[in-house]
C-alpha cells in the first residue's frame, strides 16, 4: 500500500464515506432561478418590458381576474413563474412526500399530466381515470392522506376529462 | 342590439379627420372586387339620411371589425415614414387601439350574452361562440389554440386550464370560458400565429421599412435604361450586362 492510498483512506475516514464528484452533487441539487431571471421570463411571456407595462397589460389583468397580485417578494414572482412559465428546476424531481406526487408539489403546481404521469397527446379518458384511482388510493384522507391533495387530484381529473374531445 | 361607434369616435380612434375617414370609406366602396371590403351589418351601419351638402352620402356608424379593417387598410396603403415609426414605438397607438377595441367588444359581448353568461364571484363565464367574437378570430383559430391549451400542463409552459376557474362545464358538456380562460386562449392564439416568415404581418416596423426601402431602391422603373422599351438607352459592354444580371437576380429574390 502506497502513501497516497493511505492518505485517501484517512480522508475517507474523516469524511465519513466516499467523496461525491462535484458534477453528481450539482445534478442532485439544481439551483432555483434567480429573481432577475424569473422577472425576465414572466415579463417576456406577456411581451412587456417593465413591471408597469405588465400591470397595465390587459391580457395579464384578465388572466389574474379574482386574484390578489403582488410583486413584492420572490415568492410572489415564483407564483407567476410556476403558472405561466413552467416548473422551476429546483422544484422538479422532489423526493416523495405527503404533497409530492411524481416529483412535484401538487399544491404548488397545477400540472395534471405530470402528476398522472401521462402523455397528453396519447392518453385516453380511461388512462386518466386509472391513474386517478391509483393515486387517490394512496392520498385519500381515509388512508391517511392530505385532504387538500385529494381535492387537488379530483380537480385535476375533472379538468382534463372535461377538456378531452 | 350592438352599440356601434359614431363616425366621429371612429375618426378619433384612427387619428384621422372625419372627411378623411369618409374618403377612405369611398376608397373601400369604389372597388368591390378587391380585398378591402366594408360590409353593411358587419363593419358598419347607416345612422340616418344624408345631410344637406354631403352629396348624398349617408353618415355611418362603425363596428370594432370595421375600425380594424380601416386601420389595416391604412397600414397597408399609407406610407409610414421614420417619424411615424418613432411615434408608434413611443406611444404604441396600434397596441392601444387594439386593446380599446377588444375591451369594448368584451363589454358588448357580455351585454349581448344575456342568459348564457354565468357569474361565479369575480369570474364571468361565456360560451365558445362569444369567446370567438371577443377575440375576433374564427372557429379554426380557436380550435388550434384550444388544442394547444388542452395539452398544456406538462413540466414546461403554462399550467393546465382549471375547471371552475378557467372554464366551466355545463350539464350538456358545453364549456363556458371565464376571463382567465379567454386570456389563455388569446395567448395561445398569439403563440400559434407567431411565425418567422417575413411576409407575415408580425414583421417588425424597422424590418418593414427596410424591406420597403430596398424594394424601392432596386425596383426597375419604365425609364430604367435596361428595360426593353428603352433599349436605345441601354448601356453597352460587359459592365452593363453584369448590372442587368444583378438586377434580375435581385428582383427574382424579392
Amino acid at each position: 500500500m502506497t502513501w497516497d492510498t493511505d492518505l485517501l483512506t484517512f480522508a475517507r475516514t474523516v469524511n465519513g464515506g466516499d467523496f461525491r464528484s462535484p458534477q453528481a452533487s450539482k445534478a442532485a441539487k439544481p439551483k432555483a432561478p434567480a429573481l432577475s431571471e424569473i422577472k425576465t421570463r414572466v415579463l417576456q411571456h406577456f411581451n412587456c418590458k417593465t413591471l408597469t407595462a405588465l400591470r397595465k397589460d390587459r391580457n395579464f389583468q384578465l388572466a389574474m381576474t379574482g386574484e390578489q397580485v403582488s410583486f413584492k417578494t420572490k415568492e410572489d414572482w415564483l407564483k407567476l413563474y410556476r403558472r405561466f412559465i413552467g416548473i422551476p428546476a429546483n422544484e422538479r424531481h422532489l423526493d416523495d412526500g405527503p404533497t409530492v406526487i411524481n416529483g412535484i408539489d401538487v399544491l404548488q403546481h397545477f400540472r395534471p399530466w405530470v402528476v398522472f404521469g401521462l402523455d397528453p397527446k396519447n392518453a385516453s379518458a380511461d388512462d386518466v381515470r386509472a391513474a386517478f384511482r391509483r393515486l387517490i388510493q394512496q392520498h385519500h384522507p381515509d388512508h391517511g392522506g392530505d385532504p387538500r391533495v385529494a381535492e387537488r387530484l379530483q380537480t385535476m381529473k375533472d379538468s382534463i376529462l372535461a377538456l378531452m374531445p | 342590439m350592438r352599440d356601434l361607434l359614431t363616425d366621429r369616435e371612429t375618426a378619433k380612434i384612427l387619428g384621422k379627420r372625419i372627411d378623411r375617414l369618409y374618403r377612405i370609406v369611398d376608397e373601400f366602396d369604389d372597388n368591390p372586387h378587391d380585398e378591402w371590403i366594408l360590409e353593411e351589418g358587419v363593419h358598419f351601419e347607416y345612422s340616418g339620411p344624408s345631410a344637406p351638402g354631403s352629396s348624398g352620402k349617408r353618415p355611418r356608424r362603425f363596428s370594432e371589425e370595421g375600425i380594424e379593417a380601416i386601420a389595416r387598410y391604412l397600414e397597408a396603403n399609407e406610407k409610414q415614414g421614420f417619424l411615424s415609426w418613432v411615434r408608434e414605438r413611443l406611444f404604441q397607438a396600434k397596441k392601444k387601439r387594439k386593446q380599446l377595441l377588444v375591451s369594448r367588444r368584451i363589454t358588448q359581448e357580455f351585454l349581448d350574452a344575456g342568459g348564457s353568461i354565468e357569474i361565479h364571484g369575480a369570474l364571468a363565464f361565456v360560451t365558445r361562440k362569444s369567446t370567438v367574437s371577443i377575440l375576433q378570430t374564427n372557429h379554426l383559430g380557436f380550435n388550434n389554440s384550444w388544442e394547444r391549451l388542452r395539452t398544456a400542463g406538462v413540466a414546461d409552459g403554462e399550467e393546465s386550464l382549471e375547471i371552475n376557474k378557467d372554464f366551466l362545464e355545463k350539464d350538456d358538456r358545453q364549456l363556458l370560458l371565464s376571463q382567465r380562460g379567454i386570456a389563455a386562449v388569446a395567448r395561445a392564439c398569439t403563440a400559434t400565429a407567431a411565425s418567422p416568415n417575413p411576409e407575415k404581418p408580425g414583421l417588425k416596423p424597422w424590418a418593414r421599412w427596410w424591406k420597403a426601402a430596398s424594394t424601392k431602391r432596386f425596383a426597375i422603373s419604365p425609364k430604367d435604361p435596361i428595360m426593353p422599351s428603352n433599349a436605345q438607352n441601354r448601356p453597352q459592354g460587359t459592365a452593363a450586362k453584369q448590372q442587368a444580371s444583378n438586377l434580375k437576380h435581385t428582383n427574382a429574390s424579392n
